[in-house]
């Protein structure tokens, strides 16, 4: 946390990877990041105070002289702010926040973060408060790509933190060629050598473009049964070799993986150590996802947090989250006050793809209860566990 | 007066009665309290009869004299290990069963229905059927494997150990100081594709000769049933080698001298004294293997692929992924009932008589 | 004995070492068939090194071991017609007493039923018949001790080597096995080897003794022959209690030796000339139970004066402790239903023996007058 090159940082979700591994053994990081999390909580007497439960290294510290966006924040509007980092996983997260609000308790959170199929969860089973807009001038910076979004299509429940892509990494060592095609991943030249992410969305939804399946418009499993089929086939067959979460990076590095799907922003970060490691969108389409903010019902401090949600949607203040976080911004105006701070990265192509690599990526649809649930555990019943 | 004396006097003299009912009230009492069973007023009236039942023996034990206190000194010594059981093993079980035969109101409720839900168990042995029968294949032969590895070893050590023998252990124990997960992620790293064992077997040609006995899987080590296996091996070791080696340990060595002085080759020696006198040291070695090795899923987690996940990888998904509980808790009192069972078969061929 | 006097194990010049220490030296000896054969020392003497190397278990470093008139000593244990009946029994515990006697059969590939018929006759000389199926846990140590025999005698070998075969059980029963042990090496005919440290449990049994001190054997003869002429100092003093008084050969009277004692008297000892040259060191042995105490003068000249320092009453017995002018202490045994003196401790007494009692010994002992055998004391001082 303490070093300020963004390039240095352990990722989000590389982060994941390593506590992800601790959390399989039943060891309740969440709970001991929470309880960490809340101890700078300071309530200035009278003032609004606020706390949002965010993923790991997902904004950027007060650290070498460089002011985080939480203090500027704090400066800026009076409001007294916790900043937790909780958030590790959202099916454990759901987990532990499932009793409280499915009970109609208010938790101790103002705002989450959680992906936005676990945000579409969330607001269709009523869990979440609307956005005070009137609060949110900035809302208007919102990326067009992000209006009335899938996971919520009214756009009142959810704001875009922060963004990324999904599509193919391969090493290139190992490949020995370029790779351009998600029917690449099939190709028994790599038998056992493939990576899937255990990121269902990411994985079916791009075996779904590739088979000319809009996974944005998915309403039933029939709809996108043909990408089951196929990616059970390839794990009869053996061509996969492991559903991972972020540790495929390990394995790209290492060689184990030819290629796996994987996500734009790690790759990004790796190809600087590492320059064997590719990564592209493939030629059928990549998908595109993002993480939320959104209000837990029963939030007793929205109008802070809507203080909270319009100060990082001012671009210039987003520009320095995105210095930092290196993923894709939802903010519009980011790219030029990016260039302010640093020339090269406002360049980066993965960083803001051009309206033709835009119009390839799709997000994948939100899904209803049970279609969900049909998706989970289909998509379960292959991945072996 | 007196006739509160013979009362108290009688009491006293059958404070191991009275003991042993408090103690039964108390874990009964800490069952419904851990399993919920009970609900408003009616948990208020629990917890009094347990601080009654508890406060009752004490006041037994103060006031009843020497002879009660003796009586009831037992059922002192047993009661935590008791109560702790109560609350935290007969309770979750119970839970456990509960709601394995549960179902839940809709997806992502938390509350569950019992209703003699059957299906739980039909979809647990029939979607988890082959991970079922795998993590016993695995567990079973990496057992096997762990006796083939272990038994030569705590012989060595026991017997030509000399006084290096708790060097010698200790260099089998220390690798475990490390966390089983860092130990099991560091096996992913050696048996990488490009990791230094595949180089090296490649190099002498083994690869191919490995790859026909089905060790190997296109030209990988990782990610294979082979892996998981000896993950499994690795990880569990120690707990089959160190109880032979107390039971070889523990051999006279003038038997073996009796045994040759009787006629007996040193093979014969072997298989007629060693290796029945350290049969109880296989036998709690294979317990303290299979049993955690048939549930483990950390093995199957790292170093194996989609085609050899085990039922605790299942277990662990239904509960932490699917947030299916019903399932999920049949599955794990399947696998808790089958471990019972093949343990109970196991005691029953190979017998126990002669560990006591 | 058998009526040929055939030798069944032979030691021929047999020495064992360990790097630098001599555990035996030059053991020079042969058993003959049928004999109870002791091996006497106290611990470290060499005994059991020398019991192991006729069972097999050592080899020696020099010299050979014969048995049955071939030399075995690069034979290994499980070739060797001998068994060994091991200090703590070594009965296999996972095994009923009958398998336990059946092992060693079983071993050599003996048809089942003629098993059977001899291991039930060698537990019925053991009287153990009624065990047969029991565990070695579920007997006493009589009869586990019995086990032992009989798993090892079952097999008929040339010769039985008991390693302190009484030492785990208490007195009673030791000394009822000492008679048990005797009577079932008469009924079996083959020879007893035994090893001990114990000299009450070899002069008991033992046709012969061979007495064993730091790696060499110091004498070898019936128990009658050690107790009553012992070959050495360390001899007179470990087999039973002796007197040692120090003194030097004045003149030879005929076949007797006239000795000077250092306490003072000069005695004459029947028979003992030949041995010992006029000046030489020697010390006279004088057995307590030879000794006669009175508190009258003594006019035989085989006599010496002190003061009653110790009166100790022992049922048949009595045992006194003697001060000599000198302050060498004499222990006398005296039967104590005879007309016992009546001296009081403290008192003057007069200690007298017949001239043939005394046996002269080469060299002066380390301690003069009363050398009780104390097994605890040589124990701990090795």
């Amino acid at each position: 946390m303490s070093t300020p090159t963004p390039n240095n940082q352990m990722t989000r979700r590389q982060f994941l990877a390593r506590t992800g591994a601790l959390g399989a053994l039943g060891l309740s990081l969440p709970a001991i990041l929470a309880a960490c999390g809340g101890s700078d909580s300071s309530s200035d007497g009278g003032s609004e105070s606020l706390f949002f439960d965010n993923w790991p290294l997902y904004i950027d510290p007060t650290a070498d002289g460089l002011t985080g966006t939480v203090d500027r924040f704090m400066a800026a509007t009076g409001v007294s702010m916790t900043y937790g980092e909780g958030y590790n996983d959202n099916n454990e997260y759901f987990a532990k926040i499932q009793p409280l609000l499915g009970a109609g308790k208010p938790i101790e959170a103002d705002i989450i973060a959680p992906t936005f199929w676990m945000a579409g969860r969330l607001i269709n089973l009523g869990w979440t408060e609307k956005l005070p807009k009137d609060l949110i001038p900035n809302f208007s910076n919102i990326e067009d790509v992000y209006v009335n979004p899938t996971w919520d299509p009214t756009g009142e429940y959810s704001m875009p933190w922060q963004a990324g892509t999904a599509g193919i990494a391969y090493n290139i060592d190992v490949t020995g060629r370029e790779i351009k095609s998600v029917a690449d991943l099939f190709d028994p030249e790599f038998k056992g050598k493939i990576g899937m992410l255990t990121e269902m969305r990411d994985t079916i939804g791009l075996i779904c473009m590739s088979l000319g399946i809009d996974p944005s418009k998915i309403t039933s499993f029939e709809d996108a049964a043909p990408a089951f089929e196929k990616l059970a086939q390839a794990k009869n067959d053996g061509q996969i070799r492991a559903f991972t979460g972020n540790d495929y990076t390990d394995d790209l590095v290492s060689g184990n993986f030819a290629a796996c799907v994987g996500w734009s922003g790690d790759v990004l970060q790796l190809g600087k150590d590492s320059p064997n490691v590719r990564f592209v969108i493939p030629e059928e389409g990549g998908t595109s996802w993002c993480d939320t903010m959104i209000l837990p019902k029963g939030v007793p401090n929205a109008s802070a947090a809507a203080k909270f949600m319009n100060f990082c949607y001012d671009p210039v203040q987003a520009a320095q989250i995105t210095q930092y976080v290196q993923y894709l911004s939802p903010v519009k105006g980011v790219r030029d006050e990016l260039a302010k701070l640093d020339p090269e990265l406002a360049e980066n192509p993965l960083l803001f793809p051009d309206d033709a690599t835009n119009a390839r990526l799709r997000s994948f649809a939100t899904l209803s209860e049970d279609v969900e649930a049909k998706f989970d555990e289909e998509f379960s019943a292959i991945t072996g566990a | 007066m007196t006739a509160m004396v013979v009362r108290q006097n009688r009491i006293a003299r059958n404070a191991d009665r009275v003991g042993l009912g408090a103690m039964i009230v108390a874990s009964i009492c800490l069952v419904v309290l851990g399993t919920r069973l009970v609900s408003g007023p009616m948990v208020s009236v629990i917890v009094l009869t347990l601080i009654l039942d508890l406060v009752g023996v004490l006041v037994l034990a103060t006031r009843g004299g020497p002879e009660a206190r003796r009586l009831l000194a037992p059922y002192g010594l047993l009661k935590p290990g008791m109560l702790w059981l109560a609350l935290f093993f007969l309770a979750p079980v119970w839970s456990l069963i509960r709601i394995s035969l549960s179902t839940k109101e809709s997806r992502f409720s938390v509350n569950y229905d019992f209703n003699w839900a059957f299906q739980n168990y039909t979809k647990a042995f029939s979607d988890f059927g082959s991970q079922f029968q795998r993590a016993f294949l695995y567990a079973a032969i990496a057992t096997v494997l762990t006796i083939a590895i272990g038994y030569p070893l705590a012989y060595v050590i026991a017997f030509r150990g000399g006084k290096y023998k708790n060097i010698l252990l200790g260099l089998v124990v220390i690798p475990f100081f490390t966390s089983y997960l860092i130990r099991t992620i560091a096996w992913s790293t050696i048996l990488a594709d490009r990791g230094f064992v595949v180089r090296a077997m490649n190099a002498v040609g083994l690869g191919n000769v490995f790859e026909w006995l089905n060790i190997m899987e296109n030209g990988k080590l990782l990610n294979t049933p082979t892996a998981v296996i000896g993950g499994l091996t690795y990880n569990f070791l120690p707990f089959m080698l160190l109880p032979i080696y107390v039971s070889l340990e523990k051999i006279d060595v003038n038997l073996v001298n009796a045994a040759g002085d009787l006629y007996s080759s040193a093979t014969r020696a072997f298989r007629k004294v060693v290796l029945p006198l350290s049969i109880p040291g296989v036998f709690a070695g294979t317990l303290l293997t299979f049993i955690p090795a048939a549930g483990d899923f950390v093995n199957a987690q790292f170093l194996g692929n989609p085609n050899t996940t085990m039922i605790g990888n299942s277990i662990q998904d239904q509960f932490l992924k699917q947030n299916n509980y019903p399932v999920a808790s049949a599955m794990a009192a399947v696998l808790m009932v089958s471990i019972a069972t093949l343990v109970l078969m196991y005691t029953r061929i190979f017998g126990t008589e002669d560990l006591a | 004995m058998g009526e040929l006097e055939s030798d069944v194990i032979v030691l021929d010049h047999v020495s064992k070492r360990y790097g630098d220490f001599v555990a035996v030296h030059d053991a020079n000896f042969s058993i003959a068939t049928g004999e109870f054969f002791a091996m006497l020392g106290p611990s470290g003497c060499g005994k059991t090194t020398t019991l192991k190397m006729i069972a097999g278990f050592e080899q020696p470093t020099a010299g050979r071991v014969m048995l049955d008139g071939i030399d075995v000593s690069d034979v290994p244990p499980y070739k060797r017609n001998v068994n060994t009946v091991f200090q703590q029994y070594a009965l296999f515990p996972h095994m009923s007493v009958f398998d336990n006697v059946a092992f060693g059969p079983r071993s050599k590939k003996v048809d089942e039923s003629k098993i059977k018929t001899s291991v039930m006759e060698m537990l019925e000389i053991v009287r153990l018949s009624d065990f047969a199926q029991r565990k070695p846990s579920q007997l006493s140590g009589g009869q586990q001790q019995r086990v032992a025999l009989a798993r090892a005698l079952v097999n008929y070998p040339s010769a039985l080597l008991l390693d302190e075969p009484l030492a785990a059980l208490d007195l009673k029963l030791r000394e009822a096995m000492q008679i048990e042990l005797k009577r079932i090496q008469r009924e079996v005919g083959i020879s007893f080897i035994f090893v001990t440290h114990d000299q009450g449990e070899a002069l008991t049994m033992s046709d012969r003794i061979a007495v064993m001190s730091q790696g060499h054997v110091e004498q070898i003869g019936s128990p009658q022959e050690i107790y009553r002429s012992p070959a050495s100092l360390f001899v007179a003093g470990f087999i039973g209690s002796a007197n040692l008084l120090p003194g030097t050969v004045q003149s030879h009277d005929g076949a007797d030796a006239v000795v000077a004692l250092k306490a003072g008297s000069t005695i004459r000892v029947v028979g003992q000339s030949s041995a010992h040259a006029v000046g030489a060191h020697v010390s006279v042995m004088l057995r307590p139970e030879r000794l006669r105490p009175s508190d009258q003068a003594d006019a035989s000249g085989q006599s010496l004066h002190g003061t009653l320092t110790d009166l100790v009453f022992q049922g048949a017995t009595a045992r006194m402790i003697v001060r000599l002018a000198d302050g060498t202490e004499l222990t006398c045994l005296a039967d104590s239903s005879a007309r016992m003196p009546q001296i009081a401790v403290g008192a003057n007494i007069n200690v007298s023996w017949e001239a043939d009692c005394g046996y002269v010994l080469a060299g002066w002992p380390e301690k003069a007058g009363s050398n009780t055998t104390d097994i605890d004391h040589i124990e701990s001082t090795l």
